[in-house]
This record gives structure tokens, sequence and C-alpha cells, in this order.
């Protein structure tokens, strides 16, 4: 067997670090990397986490006496608001998603995320929106209506502040970074694979974050679209949920739930992800049922969407609906104890070791399964009509949440942090830290179910002696403090982990997955050469495998052209079929996180005539990302080191931006199917329909101007494009007019309704309605153009139409939405009888 | 790795809390009607079947780590199924059941003839009560004849607010815009408390009523003795 | 296995969601509607139309489970799916409570 010459790692190594790798000093803001981003979203989640574990310790501060006088109801408000915010929008997701996009590129056999710029765009807008959040928190402004934002409280006229409106405006800031990272993963799990890796070869940690970027597509768009309903009722009067012009706090509910259920089980699902990965590790015998353990997860992502309504028990809703959300709420602890069981059985039939991580699985074991057991109770109606509000509730949720993720993550931290930073942990700390987070956190919580039961109300700054409540919350803040003393402990143990930690050769759990075949820490181009994998990617042989990787004898094993290159392969069946190439490093990702921020900012301060400059701005900067994208001129077959040679991605039928295409039109039909059911929900329920005295609308001149423009754009743009580039420029030509029209009219139509969209919801609800067409007609504009600028830039050709292509499945969606925007204030004269 | 004495210290700590006891105005856990007194039992029931299914997944859990003879007995896909599986589905048809068994009964239940009809209006940061269709009103008291249904309708003048009286019955949000009732009986004579259990404002914790449970023959006296309701029907 | 296997995986959780949002807006539309007064027999026309709905559902479920997964779980990808499918058909259990809860008000 020839030797493996070192000098050809080493050049191999050289060249692919000058092409992966982020440069010092400034040029770290132009990082696109994976393992670079990946860690700057977890060193800002915990740096998050720390300011909301320190809000806790307010909270148990002023609640362990009673009638303290520590803080006023308003600041108190403030406090308690921010915990649930920063813990859950600013810690939680962003903290999974570090450690998601850090790891699965390395466990996929690949090199990197199918986005890298998208990556370090979520980023940068995931740190200007927690610090324009924190910030507010800092000047005194932040939201105080409770991490959820009830209306009418929340309302214009009960917080007449701009408190809301840094909830409403930062966390969708926030959540494009989460939406935009859910694409990512969804498209690099299912398209940027080492050769051979089939789906069911996949590590299951690969199977839960595909799972999850699915909830989060479907998930998040609700929240996004809410939180836009709410803005412009605060700014502009439309009223969405003022009852006395037709709207219903009860929409803002369902909105907000139908998030924020399945948003626990995305906060859930890496955590149990990465148990699955660890336990088989440790016990040294590969993940029992893992077709069961897909199976599950697939039953919980679907479940927990059909469980919201257990939040609402309370409102006066009819037992038989009640019914349905807390049976499901219930049948869900099924896949949860399949899951739980399977850990079981592995650990059981295996050899386990008794080590950190092990301490935290026994943590999160103990933790989870009384979270478990409370939620089950809290399913129940009856009970919940009791517990409901309660701190009962505040037990309940901090069982599951710290149960079910702080802990899986402590246990994650000590796995892969040797992976990190290449050192092992030296300290005894460990098992100091882990009892005072374990003790105290027991302390704190579980007496807090009592606490909750003997009536003590969420929220609430004082309560009377007589109550009979102080012992108990003395306990629990006691407990808080023993908490924080632990968490302390934990950080300094990884920070002494990282800074005098053991070096070790390689692979130090002897674990079977992909991540470990590079030296530690890793390389900024994970693997030298991309592996085939014929077997499941849990029992690989790392120590075997990295070698040979790192000669350069896997896929891939050489630099071309200065080209970050990835195989891009079948979903199913891991074929290698595309060599897709990724955009190199670029300050671009912050500039336009900052155009994205200020456009919020200028919402904020009210300056709503400015606002949207700042947004022709951001589409600008978009497109400026496309320079680095596609082919002027056709390319021949790329050989891949292995196998036939394979098209360079730009050319290939299904590349990587085609499914985040359809992945973002998914996320986009969910927001507009969510404004339209909720439309449809106010006609149903709330009071003062059909609007008295107001004309719904419906226009029939403009009507069928803008259907008749829509159909121009999909004759001209919907069939495959023809060769002749003069035609194909034509046709956009045309289609760029018919939506100049379409824009035209639905705008002048706009600004006539605007007069009457605050006086009913209907109306205000056909508003929504169309603007959302208008905003979709304008993009589509925005696209044709761009496209006659590629075909002219020599960009499209046959078998190179990849915009003709993505523009395409724009349109169609545009024109699909489009023509229900035209129907829908048909539907509500139907449904009202007529005019009012 | 020290044994899980974590956990012993957690079980004797937790046994010491009943101690501190479940009485109180505002304890759900000191139920005074039947409405109150369903919910009670079925927490109790919950609580024990959910001590058992902990203790035993610890246990397996424990014994997985340091003695796992006995568990390697059985073959994992059968943990999987009748652990993961069955045993949960059994235990949660069963329990989902009884749960809206007795979420009907709560719903239905007229004791003592025809309900007594009150509204319960919130606002920042009060609560003012209403009586056969406005006739009569009181302020931070609701009077209620002893061992007759009280079907409360919540209504709220601002934004929402939550009715609570936890020894008597389960809550019912105020929503404006909505009426949405909720069922409380008293079986006898007595101050009950009540909070608000919604997060209305810097006014919210103290936002208390009380429910004064009057004999039957001295509650048509008490509300005659009660004002008028100045403003017009709404 | 069918063309597409993720709609194997898929198709019949998504029936079951799609299921999910037919009753709940059945239920709510019915009772804003009146229709759980006119009595047929014993039950109220509302009830009557969300059992029916029900029933239709799970059947239609049942026979998706079967174009999903028609040769029987030959790879493991198969046997996921024929695990998957039969949670989704299992949880249509959750709405079981059209048989005999409250239905309005």
């Amino acid at each position: 067997m020839t030797p493996a010459p070192r000098n050809t790692a080493l050049r191999l190594h050289r060249e692919l670090t000058a092409i992966w790798g982020t440069p010092p000093g400034w040029g770290r803001l132009q990082a696109v990397n994976h393992t670079v981003i990946g860690k700057r979203f977890m060193l800002t989640a915990l740096v998050f986490f720390a300011i909301g574990g320190v809000l806790a310790m307010l909270i148990r501060t002023q609640l362990a006496t009673t009638t303290s006088a520590f803080l006023d109801a308003a600041a108190y408000a403030q406090v308690f608001t921010m915990h649930g915010v920063v813990m859950m929008f600013l810690f939680a997701i962003p903290f999974f998603e570090g450690l998601a996009m850090y790891l699965l590129p390395k466990m996929l056999g690949s090199r990197d995320l199918a986005f890298p710029r998208m990556s370090a765009y979520g980023y940068w807008c995931y740190l200007f929106g927690g610090t324009f959040l924190v910030g507010a928190l800092v000047a005194g402004v932040a939201p105080d209506g409770g991490w959820f934002m009830y209306t009418p409280l929340s309302s214009a006229t009960y917080t007449p502040g701009i408190n809301a409106d840094v909830w409403l405006l930062g966390i969708t800031f926030v959540e494009i970074s989460a939406l935009s990272a859910a694409i990512e993963i969804l498209v690099s799990v299912l398209k940027l694979r080492a050769p051979g890796m089939s789906l069911t070869r996949m590590p299951i940690f690969a199977w839960y974050m595909l799972i999850v970027a699915g909830m989060m597509l479907i998930g998040f768009p609700p929240l996004i679209l809410g939180s836009i309903l709410l803005e412009a009722e605060r700014a502009f009067g439309l009223p969405f949920f003022d009852p006395a012009r037709g709207g219903d706090p009860l929409l803002w509910q369902h909105l907000f739930w139908l998030f924020g259920h399945p948003e626990v089980y995305i906060i859930f699902l890496p955590a149990a992800g990465a148990l699955s990965t660890i336990i088989p590790t440790l016990a040294r015998r590969p993940l029992e049922g893992y077709e069961i353990v897909v199976a599950a997860v697939i039953a919980i992502a679907f479940l927990s969407f059909g469980l919201w309504v257990h939040h609402m028990y309370t409102v006066g809703i009819p037992h038989v609906a009640l019914s349905f959300f807390s049976a499901a709420s219930g049948l869900v602890a099924i896949p949860t104890g399949v899951q739980i069981f399977a850990w079981l059985a592995t650990l059981a039939h295996g050899r386990p070791r008794l080590s950190v991580p092990m301490l935290h699985v026994f943590g999160f074991l103990f933790v989870f399964v009384l979270g478990g057991l409370t939620g089950v109770m809290l399913a129940m109606v009856p009970f919940d009509w009791q517990a409901h509000d309660t701190h009962f509730v505040v037990a309940h949720l901090h069982y599951v949440l710290v149960g079910g993720f702080i802990f899986p993550m402590l246990a994650a931290a000590y796995y892969w942090l040797p992976h990190i930073f290449g050192r092992r942990s030296v300290q005894h700390l460990s098992h100091a830290a882990f009892w005072m987070i374990f003790i105290g956190f027991n302390l704190t919580f579980f007496a807090m179910h009592l606490t909750g039961l003997r009536g003590m109300p969420r929220r609430i700054s004082t309560y009377p002696p007589e109550a009979g409540w102080e012992t108990l919350n003395f306990v629990s803040s006691m407990g808080g403090f023993i908490m924080t003393t632990g968490f302390a402990l934990v950080a300094l143990d990884l920070l002494l982990l990282a800074l005098f930690g053991k070096p070790f050769r390689r692979n130090p759990w002897q674990a079977g997955t992909l991540e470990w075949a590079m030296p530690t820490p890793p390389p900024a181009y994970a693997f030298a050469s991309l592996p085939e994998v014929s077997t499941r990617a849990d029992r690989i042989d790392p120590d075997r495998l990295a070698p040979t990787l790192a000669a350069g004898k896997g896929y891939l094993g050489a630099a071309r052209h200065g080209w970050m290159e990835v195989l891009g392969v079948d979903m199913v069946t891991g074929r290698p079929e595309q060599v897709v190439v990724l955009p190199k490093r670029s300050y671009l990702p912050l500039v336009t996180a900052l155009a994205t921020g200020s456009f919020f900012a200028l919402l904020l301060i009210k300056l709503y005539w400015i606002a949207p400059l700042a947004l022709l701005a951001v589409a600008a900067l978009f497109l400026l990302w496309t320079r680095d994208c596609g082919l002027t001129s056709d390319l021949a077959g790329l050989p891949v080191g292995h196998g036939p040679d394979l098209p360079h991605h730009y050319q290939s039928e299904r590349p990587p931006s085609y499914w985040a295409m359809i992945f973002t039109l998914t996320a986009d039909a969910t927001l507009y199917a969510s404004l339209l059911f909720g439309a449809l929900f106010l006609w149903l329920s709330a009071p003062n329909w059909p609007p008295g005295g107001i004309d719904i609308p419906f226009e029939v001149f403009t009507c069928a101007a803008v259907a008749l423009a829509l159909a121009v754009v999909a004759a001209t743009l919907g069939p495959a494009p023809p060769t002749d580039r003069g035609r194909v420029t034509k046709r956009l030509y045309l289609a760029a007019l018919a939506y100049g029209v379409a824009l035209i009219v639905l705008v002048v139509f706009l600004v006539r309704l605007s007069g009457d969209a605050s006086r009913h919801a209907a109306i205000a609800s056909i508003f929504a309605v169309k603007c959302y067409a208008v905003v979709h007609i304008a993009v589509g504009l925005l696209l044709t153009l761009f496209c006659t600028w590629r075909v002219r830039a020599g960009y499209v050709a046959a078998g190179r139409d990849l915009d003709l292509r993505l523009a395409r499945q724009w349109h169609l969606f545009t024109l699909v939405a489009g023509l229900a925007a035209l129907a829908f204030p048909l539907v509500l004269k139907l449904l009202t009888g007529g005019a009012g | 790795m020290r044994r899980a004495g974590g956990f012993r210290g957690a079980l004797a700590f937790s046994s010491a809390l009943p101690l501190a006891g479940c009485t109180g105005d505002l304890s759900a856990l000191d139920p005074a009607g039947p409405f109150a007194a369903a919910v009670a039992k079925l927490w109790w029931l919950m609580l024990a079947g959910s001590a058992a299914i902990f203790l035993v997944v610890l246990g397996l859990f424990l014994l997985a780590l340091f003695r796992p003879g006995a568990l390697r007995r059985v073959a994992p896909s059968g943990w999987i199924w009748v652990g993961g599986f069955f045993f949960p589905l059994v235990t949660l048809v069963a329990l989902i059941g009884h749960g809206l068994m007795r979420g009907e009964y709560i719903l239905n239940l007229e004791a003592g003839g025809e309900p007594v009809h009150v509204e319960a209006r919130g606002s920042m940061w009060h609560w003012d009560f209403r009586y056969a269709e406005g006739a009569r009103t009181s302020r931070g008291i609701l009077h209620v004849p002893v061992g007759r249904t009280i079907v409360v309708t919540a209504t709220s003048e601002d934004v929402i607010h939550s009715f609570w009286a936890p020894r008597l019955g389960g809550k019912i949000d105020a929503i404006p815009g909505h009426a949405a009732t909720v069922r409380i009986l008293a079986d006898h004579p007595g101050v009950y408390g009540g909070i608000c259990s919604e997060y209305c404002g810097t006014g919210h914790e103290g936002m208390v009523f009380e429910v004064h449970a009057h004999a039957p023959e001295d509650f048509e006296a008490v509300l005659a003795g009660l004002p008028q309701d100045r403003q017009a029907a709404r | 296995m069918n063309a597409n296997p993720f709609f194997g995986l898929l198709a019949v959780w998504i029936g079951w969601a799609g299921g999910f949002l037919l009753l709940y807006a059945l239920q709510a539309t019915g009772c804003r509607a009146g229709w759980d007064v006119p009595m047929i027999g014993p039950l109220s026309m509302l009830r009557l139309l969300l059992v029916a709905t029900t029933a239709a559902i799970v059947l239609g479920l049942v026979r998706l489970s079967r174009k999903a997964t028609p040769n029987g779980p030959e790879s493991p990808l198969a046997r996921i799916s024929a695990l998957a499918n039969g949670a989704a058909i299992l949880a249509t259990l959750c709405f079981a409570g059209v048989l005999w809860l409250g239905l309005c008000g």
C-alpha cells in the first residue's frame, strides 16, 4: 500500500485553509464558515443566557419575601417579560442553531452548509436584534406585557410607550435569522452529504435537525404574521385585535400559540438529538430503535402543531374542541416515551461509561421526566382550569425546559467541547458544578408546584403574608442562588477546559460518527477529502478514516480554481449528482444585516416614510450577493476524485438554491394561510361582525385588471423559456410591464382603501391581504428585471437557466396568491351577507 | 460518579413539603365545593400515578447504569414497545377519558335547582359583580347562595383579566368582546378568596375579590341590600 | 416503494393535520351557525356532521397509508414510513370527543 505522503496531506491542508479559512483581524467580519459562525451563535447565546439568568435572580430576590420593595410593579414587569424573551428567543433557539451549524456538515461528511453567507447574515441579524432588546432593557423601555404579549394589554391603548414595539420589531428581526437557519438546515441535510449516505444512513442527529427545521419553517410564520398585524394595529390603527372594531384578542392568542407550542418542541428535539448521539457513544452500542425513533420524532413534529389550544383552556372554547387538544397533548407523551425507552434499552444492552456527560444525562432524565408528567397533568382540562396561570405552570415549564434542553446541552458541551477546542477536561469542578445546578434547580422549582396549587398566580410582584406562600417562595429563592452558583461553576469549568485542558490525539469518546474523523480543533475546511459512506453513519471508524481523508484519498481531494467545493447528492439515496461551489467570504452579510436592522430601527422610532428606503437598500444588497453566483459560459463536467464527472451546481437540475426557494415559499404560504384563516377566524369569533355601515369593497375592475396582468406574467414566464436570448428578454420585459400594471392598480386601490382600513377588522383584513399581494408582485417585478440583467450579462443559456427557474417558482406562487387576494373580499362579502 | 445522593435528598425534602400544608384561602387543594373537589381528586390521582411512573423510569435508568443484568433479559425492542408505546398508550387513553369525564361533570352539574347567573366584570384593577341582569351590583365581593350552582359570566372593560376562586371552581378569562362562563359552587357558608389570574398591568396583584357564600334564606336579603346598577344595561 | 419517498413518510401525518383543522373549523363554524340546535333523532345535526367527518378522515388516512407503502416494509425508509403512518392513524383517537362531549358554548 502506498504510504500516504505527509507532504501531500500538508500541502492539501494549506491550500484548502487558504480557500476556506477566515483571515484574522477585521477579516473576521467576513467569516462565513460554519465552524466560526456556529461557535459565534453558541457563545452569543451563552452571553444572553447569563443575562436571562441575572433577570431570573432579580425575580427570585423580589419574590423571596412578602411585600418586597426591591422592584416596583412596572420594573418587575419588564424583568419577568425579558427573562422569558431572552431565554426563549435569544438563548435557546440560537444555541442549538449554533450547535447544529457546527456539527451537521461534519457529521454528514461535507465541508460546509449550503448557504454560508446566509449563516453569517443570520448571525448578524440575531446579534443586532438581541442587542435591540437588551438595549431597551438597559434604557428602561423593555417589553413589559409578559413574554407572550397578550392584547389588548400590549395594544397602543394600554401600552402607549415603545415597549411593545421593541418586542414586535426586535423579535421579528431575530426570527428572520431563525427562518433562514431553518431553510439552510433543511437544504444542507437533504442535499449536502457524503456520497453513499442515504437518508436512512444519516446520523440520527441529522434526522432530528431535518425535522426540527421543517417545524421551524411552519411554526415561525404565524408569529411573524401576528407581530406584523399587531405592529400595524399599534402604528396605523388597523384593528385586528380590537373587539370594538371587529377584531379579537383571541386572534393574537391563536397566532402566538400556533407558534408557541411547536416552539418548545423545536427547543427540545435538538437536545433529544444530541442525547441520541451521546448516549450510544457512552454506552458503546449503536442506538437501538433508530427507525422507530425517527418515526417518533416525525410524530412529535406533527402532533406538536395540534396542541396549541392547551394554553387557552380558560378562554371559553367548547369542550369538544378542547378535547382534541387535550388528547393530542396527552398522546404526544407516547413518542417521547419511545425515545426515552430507546435510550434506556441502548444503555441496558451496552456497556455504559460513567463520565461527566452521563451525569448530565441523569440530570436530564430526572428533571425532564418530572416535567413531562406534570405536562400530562396540565393536558387534562379540568386540572388546567385550576393550574393555568399559576406558579404550577412556571414549575412545569422550567422542569421541561431545563430538563429537556439545559441538561442535554450541558452533556453536549462536555461531549463536544473537546472537539471544538481539542482539549479534554482535567478538573473535578464538573461534578460539583452539576450537583449544585441539580440540587439548586430542584429546590427552586419542586416547591413551586405546591406554591401554584396553593393559589399563587404568575407575574405578581408582591403577595400578602396571609396568603401563606412565603416559606415556599423563600425556599425557591434560596434554590435559585444555589443553581446560579452551579452555573457559574460550569462556566468556569468549561473555560478551564478551553484554556488549560489536556490536548488529545483523536476521538476521546471512541465515537462512531464522522465529526471525529478530522483533527481537533477542526480545520476550516472540515474534511480534506470527502468520505464514501456505506454503513449507518454512527458505525464509522473515524480513527481509520481520518488519515485517508487527510491525504486526499476521498472525493474532492484537491483544491480547484480556488473554489469552495462540496458535493451535492440525491436526497434519498445519497448518490453524488453535482459539485456545489459555495460563495466565498464577504462583508455583504454584515452590511445587509445592518441595513435590515436600520429598517426595523426606523420603524421603531416611527419614521415610517423613510423605512421603505431601508427596505430598498436591503433588496439591492441581496441582489449584490448574486455577483458571486453563476456561470457566464457552459462548463464541462468536473472530476471529483471517484466515479463519473459531475456538473457544476449552476448547471444541474435541482441545485441547493432551487430547494431553498421551495422552502422559502412554503414558509411564505404558511404566513399567507395564517392571514387568510385569521381573517376567517375574526368573522367566526369576533364581536361586531358584520361591519355595520361599512361596505366590503369588491371592485370588479381592479380584480379584472390585476388578474389579467398576472395571467400575462404566467403566460410569458410560466412555460419553459426559449433558447434565443432575444426572445427570452422580450418575454421578461412583457412580464415586467404586466407586473408594473398590476402593482400600480393595486397600490391605487390600497391608497383609496386606507381611510376605511382602521374602521373595521374586515376592511383591515382585506387591506392586509392585498398588501401581501402587492409585496409579492413588487418582488416579482424586481426578480423579472433582475433576470433581464442576468440574461444580458450572459448568465443565462440553455441548460444554464437557474435564475429563470428560481424566479418562475416565485411567479407561479404570486399568481396563486394574487388570485386568492382578489377573491378574498368576495368571500368575506358572501360570509357577511353582503355589505354592512 | 457519586451515587444518586441528590435524588435521595430531593425525595426526603419533598416528603417534608406537605407539612407546609395544602390549606389556604386561595388553595385549590383545599376545596370547598364539588367542582374544586373534583379537580383536587383528579390531582391526587395523577400525583400518585406520576410518582410511581417517575420512580420506575428512574429506577430503570439507574439499573441500566449499575446493574443491567436483569434488564438485558428483555430485548431492546421489547423495552421500546412495551415501555415506550403500550404502557403510555393505555395509561394516557384511560387518563384522558377520565379527565374529559370530569370536565363534562364540571360543565353540566346543576345542584340545588336553577343556577344563579352572575356577571363578573373586570377592569383595571377591580371586579364588579352584577346580579339579576344588572339589577344589583357589588364591588370586590361576590355574594352567592350556598349549595346552588353559580354560573359566572366573565367580561372585561379593558384588557384580559381572569376570574378565579380556587376553592370553589376553575378560572375563566374575562376577554373584552367575549362573555365566557365558569361554574362555581360553595358547599358551606363562609368567605372564600378570589384573585385575578391573567396579567393585566401593574395593578394585577391587587385585583383580588372575595366570595361570600350565604345560607339560601339569607341570600335574598343580602341581594336586596345591594345598590342598583346606575349604568343603563350595556 | 412509491415514487416519492417523502410522500410515504409524510402524507398520512399531513392528512391528520388537515383533518384536525377541518374538524376544528367545522365545530367552530357549526356552533356559530347554530347547527347544534336541529336534532336528527337523538343527535344534533352538528354532532352527526362531526362524527361523519371524523369517520371519513380516519378512512381516508387508512387508504392514504396503503397508497403510501404499497409493497410492505422492505427497506429502512419503508419501515419508518409504516411506523409513522401507523402513528398518524392512531393519533385520530384525539377526535373521539365528537362522539360525546359538549359541542358549543
